[in-house]
């Protein structure tokens, strides 16, 4: 009976041990293994595929993985609609906060929060931020044969320019708005063009004579590189704070703020909207992924972007890294949202909403 | 040196390995075309990374050009088979060809489709490469107050694309005018007729509403009838090579539709589908007898099928005379060239001339492939139509739900579709036709933004612009043709009787 009894005890107690070791065992297996090995990340753009939101996804896609312990797989899926409202709203409300997904969306989306639009759902500032990969400022661009050599001579015209824009809230309608109401340089905006490609055709036939548009394309695909030899386009403005690299020689519209002596509020509603330009491109996942999370992401966001061997492909594809980290944006982001109120209604009035 | 470069585009398209990739292009093409829920544009997106492993151009555009190529093509035979658009631009193939199919007609309308496609497709590369010298002012010449008149006159083949009930037909239109307002007011910024949807801040997606239209009232149709597809039993099915002689029967329909595919797709802004519906449009009017439309007319899928493939060689035309794209997925095209080294625009037509050649070249070869392969098996192929409803159906609602899906990848778009599917099911019910809603729906965005910015632009002096009043003039012929047409084929019905 007693060997019996003794066997029992043995059986039971390798048992406990192998059930209690074993969990120990995959609770420190688990530790050790990465989080995201053997799993896939969703990078969500808010647009339809073809444009430069697209293409950086879906180089970050191509590159990311390697900087992640457990090299996880990528996909890149548009959610396109409402100027990428959409898919500001499922990051913020519907994706999960696992750190496996995360997106990108419209720089100036916080134009909606300032304004108070109903219908959307998030709040800017508490995003999870990942990074932005550049952060290219507008140029206002005219043709050079119309009578307008400077800013001071479509103050001075009797005839404002015409300018064309796809709609309200964008760059296109609200740098011209911006330097009517703070300088009062007139425009005459002519609105519905389908995209800022049919524009710059409109410009071409003579329809309108002028657009604002993100200046890494204008200086450097067609029809502009064409326009550059033919000498067809002027540059009047750039929205950016300091000289733009790759053309210093274009004035900023603080100088001109600066010339034309704006009063403190006016300039305060400036920066507002050229805050847009700093965002770049903003990457941004759930609020509330676990920071160690986020951290990775950011992490291996950023190393892309020092990449040599990504940047020569970013380059091919005339993409230019000029990276704004997460400190800057969540900074910006919460100054944003905490304009004045005299300068958030101006802004209502401006855009209509 | 143009024929220099003619040549060299042929020869360094045939040579290794660009042919090689222009098969495998072809191939994915092929099954992304014929699966409603692949679509064409994201398909490009998802390939376009195997470009940066190709170094050479030819051999890049031999695939990504070759796979784009094929899809519409492919498109159209889901659309005849089951009544389901496999592409977006695909949906008018649906009016005449699905009609066609129930009758037994399958093979027919599939060669009809195929060969007007083909015949289309180099005819859009031939017209690519003769307007290379004149691209730029022909792209030029069409500003917004042509392009607003241009929709209007899409607007009166809604006459006749009514059928019978010219009122009825005036009011479906009036209503695919009215949907077409829904959206963010560009002029504006004041949201119309959005209840409260982010959804619709862009308007209504023309894919699942013309899948919701088209689609679900024929698979309802389908269960109610309890039979296969083809409704009668027919002792054999009508082939492919009857539909390939259609084709040159109304030779001149299909290249007259082939040219409206090219010149819609050389405008950009103006979408795919337009040039569908358009050519559509012009079938049914330069029929003698319009009333067979809708009923399974061959014409009505040659037009179509005709426009569909040829709006990619003008779709190429701003692409690569302008660096402006001619539609979204040439937008991703774009990013090809930046890939293999070149700078879409006035060096396309200069020192690369010969690519440009070669993408010409491209676009016909992958075409004749894709005809010659698909001639193999569409008798085969047509014979899906005989299987018992019942067991069609699931697999039917799936490419529904999906194909819709692809609109925005978003669940709304399913119930879009259901809506219209419901609202489809009793305009057949009730005798409305549906072909004056969708023209509606499409050309009214066309209409309202071109309005205003023409008038933005230039005030009222717009209206006296000489080609606005030669298109003006047209408008006019072509009522007034139209009107003529009907009152004259009254006559003739009310002929018998009264003697």
């Amino acid at each position: 009976m007693k060997k019996i009894a003794l066997i029992k005890a043995i059986t039971l107690s390798l048992l406990f041990f192998f059930i209690w070791g074993g969990s120990i065992a995959s609770k420190v297996w688990a530790q050790s293994k990465p989080f995201y090995k053997g799993k896939t990340i969703r990078i969500i753009v808010g647009f339809t595929p073809g444009g430069f939101y697209d293409r950086w996804s879906r180089h970050m896609a191509r590159f990311m993985g390697k900087y992640i312990p457990g090299k996880p797989n990528f996909v890149v899926q548009n959610m396109p609609g409402a100027g990428s409202r959409i898919a500001a709203n499922y990051l913020y409300g519907v994706a999960k906060p696992d750190g496996l997904t995360f997106g990108t969306i419209n720089k100036n989306l916080y134009f909606d929060q300032v304004i108070g639009n109903e219908q959307v759902r998030y709040d800017w500032p508490k995003y999870s931020w990942i990074g932005s990969p550049e952060r290219p400022p507008d140029v206002f661009y005219m043709r050079a044969d119309a009578p307008y050599k400077n800013m001071d001579d479509i103050k001075n015209a009797a005839t404002p320019p015409k300018c064309g824009s796809t709609g309200r809230a964008n760059s296109g309608y609200v740098i011209p708005k911006i330097l009517e109401k703070t300088m009062g340089i007139k425009f005459k905006v002519v609105l519905g063009y389908k995209g800022g490609r049919q524009i710059d055709l409109a410009v071409e036939r003579g329809e309108v004579i002028c657009r604002v548009m993100t200046i890494t394309p204008h200086l450097g695909r067609e029809p502009f590189l064409t326009w550059h030899k033919k000498k067809f386009d002027r540059h009047l403005l750039q929205s950016g704070r300091k000289p733009f690299p790759g053309a210093p020689e274009i004035p900023s519209i603080f100088d001109l703020a600066k010339k034309y002596k704006v009063s403190d509020e006016n300039m305060k509603f400036i920066s507002l909207v050229t805050a847009a330009n700093e965002f770049g491109r903003p990457y941004v996942g759930p609020p509330g992924i676990p920071q160690d999370r986020a951290d990775i992401l950011s992490k291996a966001f950023m190393s892309v972007l020092k990449d040599p061997k990504a940047n020569a492909v970013a380059k091919k594809l005339r993409m230019k890294a000029d990276p704004v980290g997460v400190k800057k944006l969540k900074t910006m982001a919460r100054e944003v949202v905490n304009s004045p109120p005299a300068v958030a209604e101006r802004f209502k009035k401006l855009i209509g909403g | 040196m143009i024929i220099e470069a003619f040549f060299s585009g042929l020869t360094q398209v045939l040579s290794w390995p660009a042919f090689g990739y222009l098969l495998i292009g072809a191939a994915v093409g092929f099954i992304v075309g014929l699966l409603p829920g692949l679509g064409g544009l994201s398909t490009l997106a998802l390939m376009l990374p195997f470009v940066y492993t190709i170094k050479d151009p030819i051999s890049a555009f031999s695939f990504l050009l070759g796979m784009h190529a094929i899809t519409g093509t492919t498109g159209d035979i889901t659309s005849i088979l089951f009544g389901i658009p496999g592409e977006g631009t695909a949906a008018a193939t649906i009016m005449d060809g699905y009609p066609m199919t129930k009758k037994g007609e399958a093979g027919r309308a599939l060669g009809a489709a195929l060969m007007s496609s083909l015949v289309a497709g180099i005819e859009g590369a031939i017209i690519l490469a003769i307007s290379i010298p004149i691209m730029r002012p022909l792209v030029l010449f069409f500003a917004s107050p042509e392009l607003f008149m241009l929709a209007i006159l899409g607007i009166t083949f809604i006459a006749s694309l009514s059928g019978e009930n010219l009122y009825k037909g005036l009011l479906a239109a009036g209503i695919g005018l009215m949907l077409a307002t829904i959206g963010v007011d560009p002029q504006t910024g004041v949201l119309r007729y959005t209840m409260g949807l982010l959804y619709l801040w862009d308007g209504l997606s023309l894919i699942p509403v013309v899948i919701g239209l088209f689609a679900i009232p024929e698979i309802v149709d389908l269960a109610v009838r309890g039979t296969s597809i083809v409704e009668e039993k027919i002792e054999k099915l009508e082939g492919v090579m009857e539909g390939v002689k259609d084709t040159f029967r109304h030779f001149w329909l299909t290249m007259r539709c082939g040219l409206i595919g090219v010149f819609i797709g050389a405008l950009p802004g103006l979408g795919g589908a337009v040039s569908q519906w358009l050519a559509y449009g012009h079938a049914v009017q330069s029929s003698k007898d319009p009333s067979r439309f809708g009923k399974g007319a061959v014409e009505g899928v040659l037009g179509p099928g005709a426009a569909n493939n040829s709006k990619e060689g003008g779709n190429l035309i701003p692409t690569v005379g302008f660096g402006i794209p001619g539609s979204a997925s040439m937008a991703i095209l774009l990013g090809a060239f930046l890939l293999v080294g070149l700078n879409p625009g006035p060096e396309m037509l200069d020192q690369h001339l010969d690519i440009t050649f070669a993408m010409v070249w491209i676009l016909v070869i992958a075409n004749i492939i894709t005809a010659g392969v698909s001639f193999l098996f569409l008798n085969q192929l047509a014979k899906i139509t005989f299987i018992r409803g019942g067991l069609l159906i699931p697999f039917l609602l799936m490419f529904v739900f999906l194909g819709s899906f692809t609109a925005h990848n978003n669940l709304t778009d399913i119930v879009v579709a259901l809506i219209f599917g419901v609202l489809g099911y009793f305009m057949v019910l009730f005798e409305w036709p549906r072909p004056p809603f969708v023209l509606g729906l499409v050309l009214g965005g066309i209409a309202e933004n071109n309005l205003w910015i023409s008038t933005a632009a230039y005030g009222a002096s717009w209206l006296l612009q000489p080609s606005i009043i030669v298109i003006f003039l047209i408008i006019l012929t072509t009522l007034g043709y139209s009107i003529f047409k009907k009152r004259r084929g009254k006559e003739k019905s009310l002929g018998p009787e009264e003697a």
